[in-house]
């Protein structure tokens, strides 16, 4: 009889057995654990009428302090909990918070901020003008590492308590008529007196419509209803539970399944979700501005920044890097949301007769740094490529670097010195933005224009009130700003995000910084 | 490490006088020499952690503060956070406080990094662990078939279907069964995060599918080995002996197949282990996973010295226990096993 060693023991396949089924027994168990619904989130004591909104953030990326945050996710964290005297609706209208009324003052020089006499933080203590002194002082003093500070400087002088103690008075530098939309910003969130902001985290006391619960580094927050906030019996959901994501697709997949109420729309989203989901646009992002060094050649001379500009096909811009959620722009960085739009311009498009009539047979060569952005920043830069040699009269490579070589703190930094940069910029007043990017000498200004007669023209603007005259101004700064093209803004991005099917109603100011991250009027049904 | 190079000799069966004290002997000795070995390597990996982060490009201040910082507020930052002057002072301030066990904050959470570091490294743990339990079964059940089935159909197909899934990226493996068992049959959470430290029942659950993930990721190499250590045992000559001898099968599994085919298969186990609790940044990031790879990966991204030196450290003192525990083990399974001065 043939000896056959080779057949498996029976006490060996009991084993194998034994082992496979202990081992899928494990899985299962684990996946039946809790019968088939996925366990519930958010805090258990929110979980009244309204509903919890499970919220998806990336994870912050920078500091979690409200006058130092400056990464939108942090935004979000704080924002939740914290209030501004004035929120921005999507419209670009101002409407109240933390303040019930603003005034400017007859020689324009100051402005007396109303605060609402209900108006409380969430450990039940009122708002006071002092606080909003206190929080002030914070982002202006010498001291301070806001970001807010560079919004105020050169604009106010002192705040100080009115007279009747109920109120706060802004003085002035120089007349600045939309210094109310200056208290709108990120980092103007007002904050108990003597709170140390980078302990914020530990002890997070605002005025908002949610008090923070508990902050797990990495994974996520809870919140519960403030009903100590202005306008509490607006606010509907009992809570929010935001949980941070590190990966896109991760969240999208959660979204799908009902874990997340909302995701924020990018093409890739929009390809994923069609038309299946609601969705709500609300309000203007940021643009991303292509800023040539104006002292560089070749951009030193003004019809080769023209002929990049008339070489620009912008609805295939916003539509190939903003999925369609955006408005396409002529180089004049006035969002257009904004109360005075310019008048009178030419809207560029896709001209290559007019490219070759600028530039005749020459064929410019230029290298445009970027970086490996995770909004589009990247898609951009190739699109802009693609359309510019498309011409045949330019010769585009890119320069793509990380973030954090992109804004790397060095006197050489690539964003601020490089020939063609690309580098988005938040919904700011076009004030703002004019005296960071075109003022000379400024900052931010990466273009390194100079043009006094637009200096000029935007000190009148900034002081005066009268509308006709704003709207000439308006339009004189907008002239030299499309004519000269230190900065093409092609596009602005609108706040576009997915609202799942538990969600009902919608956002009244967007759910941007400006807005206040305001849940009035919102429900869940889960 | 040396085996002897006599791989035909089967290990003796039954216990021989002397034996286990000769072991114990070795063992005590290893012990000895990876108690010197140990904190010298710890030290070097800390040196160039805290140097190689230093090479990472940006700024932990503007990372914190954002673009719209200046640069003077990026620099008075950087230095309120202890972040200026000479890299040999500032690894030096790290290190008295590492070990004088006062970890420092980090950066980019905002908390002590001690707790944040060691709240990760038991999630990933509880990870690992899972992944190791699913894993080296089935990679001694699937490799054992194999190898009793040697050429055959079972043979071919489970090595196709291995290879097959092997070859298929860890993310793609996770979004599919994420796509099927959380979007699809709604059995477990997406994200993972939130329920990661529940009860042991909803850690179970909510771990089951990174889990399972990670273990298919190192199951084909796993069972791979199993299939050719134990192939080779069944056509040695101690085995026909043992055959030929009329042992019973189980006395020859257990003495003579299992003991002379896993010898590789768990110094491979040993690796598998120091890297499955070392946290897979992969995985615990498309799970949201609450882990100690995933932390690390945004302290490197972000430049968060201390977090990242601080978790690099422990990933260390994890990877070096599991290379000391595979190699008792191998004293304790083959007595022929030598660790010579000099050789770890």
């Amino acid at each position: 009889m043939p000896l056959n060693i080779s057949s498996p023991p029976k006490a060996g396949r009991r084993a194998v057995v034994t082992t496979v089924a202990v081992a899928f027994a494990l899985v299962l168990a684990a996946c039946s654990s809790s019968g088939s619904k996925t366990p519930s989130s958010g805090s258990s004591s929110a979980a009244a009428a309204g509903g919890v909104y499970n919220l998806g953030l990336n994870t912050p990326t920078g500091s979690i302090d409200p006058l130092t945050t400056a990464d939108f996710n942090a935004m979000y964290v704080v924002g939740l909990a914290s209030a501004n005297l004035i929120i921005e609706s999507p419209s670009g209208k101002l409407e109240p918070q933390l303040a019930s009324s603003w005034t400017q003052a007859a020689d324009k020089l100051s402005w007396t901020i109303d605060l609402q006499p209900n108006a409380k933080f969430s450990n039940g203590k009122p708002v006071t003008a002092s606080d909003v002194i206190y929080t002030f002082n914070q982002i202006l003093g010498a001291s301070s590492q806001s970001p807010a500070k560079s919004s105020f400087t050169g604009i106010v002088k002192s705040v100080a308590a009115g007279s009747d103690g109920k109120s706060v008075v802004f003085t002035l530098d120089t007349p600045y008529s939309d210094f109310p939309y200056l208290l709108t910003g990120a980092n103007t969130w007002i904050l108990p007196s003597g709170t140390k902001d980078t302990n914020w985290i530990s002890d997070p006391v605002g005025a908002g419509q949610f008090i923070l619960e508990k902050y797990t580094p990495g994974q996520g927050v809870t919140y519960k209803k403030n009903p100590y906030y202005w306008d509490a019996s607006a606010v509907k959901v009992s809570g929010v539970s935001a949980k941070f994501f590190n990966d896109d697709q991760s969240e999208l997949l959660a979204f799908q399944s009902g874990q997340i109420d909302q995701i924020t729309s990018d093409p890739s989203i929009k390809a994923a979700l069609g038309t299946s989901y609601r969705q709500q646009r609300a309000g203007y992002v940021k643009f991303d501005g292509l800023v040539f060094n104006v002292t560089k050649a070749p951009f030193n001379n003004v019809k080769v920044r023209q002929a990049v500009a008339w070489a620009l096909n912008r609805p295939a811009i916003a539509q190939t890097v903003y999925s369609g959620n955006a408005t396409v722009g002529n180089d004049v960085p006035t969002f257009p949301d904004y109360a005075v739009q310019p008048q009178g311009l030419t809207a560029r498009s896709a001209n290559t007769a007019k490219v070759k009539q600028l530039l005749g047979n020459q064929v410019i060569s230029f290298t445009i740094t970027s970086y490996q952005g995770t909004q589009g920043e990247q898609t951009y830069a190739q699109l802009i490529q693609q359309q510019l040699d498309a011409t045949g009269s330019f010769k585009v490579k890119l320069n793509l670097l990380t973030e954090a070589a992109y804004y790397a703190t060095t006197s050489s930094t690539p964003w601020l010195n490089a020939p063609v940069t690309i580098t988005d910029w938040a919904n700011r007043l076009p004030t703002q933005l004019y005296s960071l990017l075109y003022a000379p000498g400024a900052t931010w200004n990466a273009s390194h224009y100079d043009n006094s007669q637009l200096d000029k023209l935007n000190k009148q603007y900034e002081a005066t009130t009268d509308q006709a005259e704003r709207q000439t101004l308006a339009n004189q700064i907008a002239q030299i700003q499309w004519t000269d093209v230190p900065v093409i803004v092609a596009a602005f991005e609108q706040s576009d995000v997915y609202l799942g099917q538990a969600v009902h109603g919608s956002f009244p100011n967007g759910q941007q910084f400006n807005g206040g991250f305001d849940f009035r009027g919102i429900t869940v049904s889960h | 490490m040396s085996v002897l190079s006599d791989q035909a000799a089967a290990l003796a069966p039954g216990r021989r006088p002397g034996l286990w004290s000769g072991r114990r002997s070795r063992v005590l000795t290893l012990l000895g020499r990876r108690l010197i070995q140990i904190p010298v390597v710890l030290f070097v990996v800390s040196i160039l952690t805290f140097w190689l982060i230093e090479l990472v490009p940006g700024d932990p201040g503007r990372n914190a503060l954002g673009q719209y910082a200046t640069p003077a507020q990026v620099r008075a930052w950087d230095v309120s956070n202890g972040l200026t002057g000479p890299i040999t002072g500032r690894y030096l301030h790290w290190l008295s406080d590492f070990v004088s066990g006062n970890w420092g904050t980090s950066f980019v959470y905002q908390v002590p990094s001690r707790p944040l570091v060691f709240g990760h490294l038991v999630n990933t743990l509880f990870l690992g662990l899972f992944a190791f339990v699913l894993l080296v079964p089935l990679a001694l059940v699937l490799g054992s078939i194999q190898a009793y089935r040697e050429g055959g159909r079972t043979d071919r197909g489970i090595t196709i279907a291995l290879m097959s899934l092997s070859s298929v990226p860890e993310f793609v493996i996770g979004v599919l069964l994420l796509v099927v068992f959380a979007v699809g049959l709604n059995l477990v959470p997406v994200e993972s995060g939130a329920f990661a430290t529940g009860d042991f029942a909803q850690r179970l659950q909510v771990t089951t599918l990174p889990a399972v993930t990670l273990a298919v990721a190192y199951l084909a190499v796993l069972a791979r080995m199993v299939r050719t250590g134990t192939a080779g045992a069944l056509t040695a000559q101690f085995h026909r002996t043992a055959v030929l001898k009329g042992l019973r099968p189980a006395q020859i599994v257990r003495r003579h197949v299992a003991r002379n085919a896993l010898i590789p298969t768990l110094q491979l186990v040993g690796i598998y282990l120091g890297t499955l609790l070392g946290g897979s940044a992969v995985v615990e990031t498309l799970f949201n996973y609450p882990g100690l790879g995933a932390l690390l990966v945004v302290a490197a991204e972000r430049k968060d010295p201390v977090l990242l030196t601080d978790g690099v450290m422990i990933t260390g003192v994890i990877a070096l226990l599991a290379l000391l525990l595979t190699d008792i083990g191998l004293i304790l399974m083959d007595p022929r096993i030598r660790f010579e001065a000099g050789e770890s």
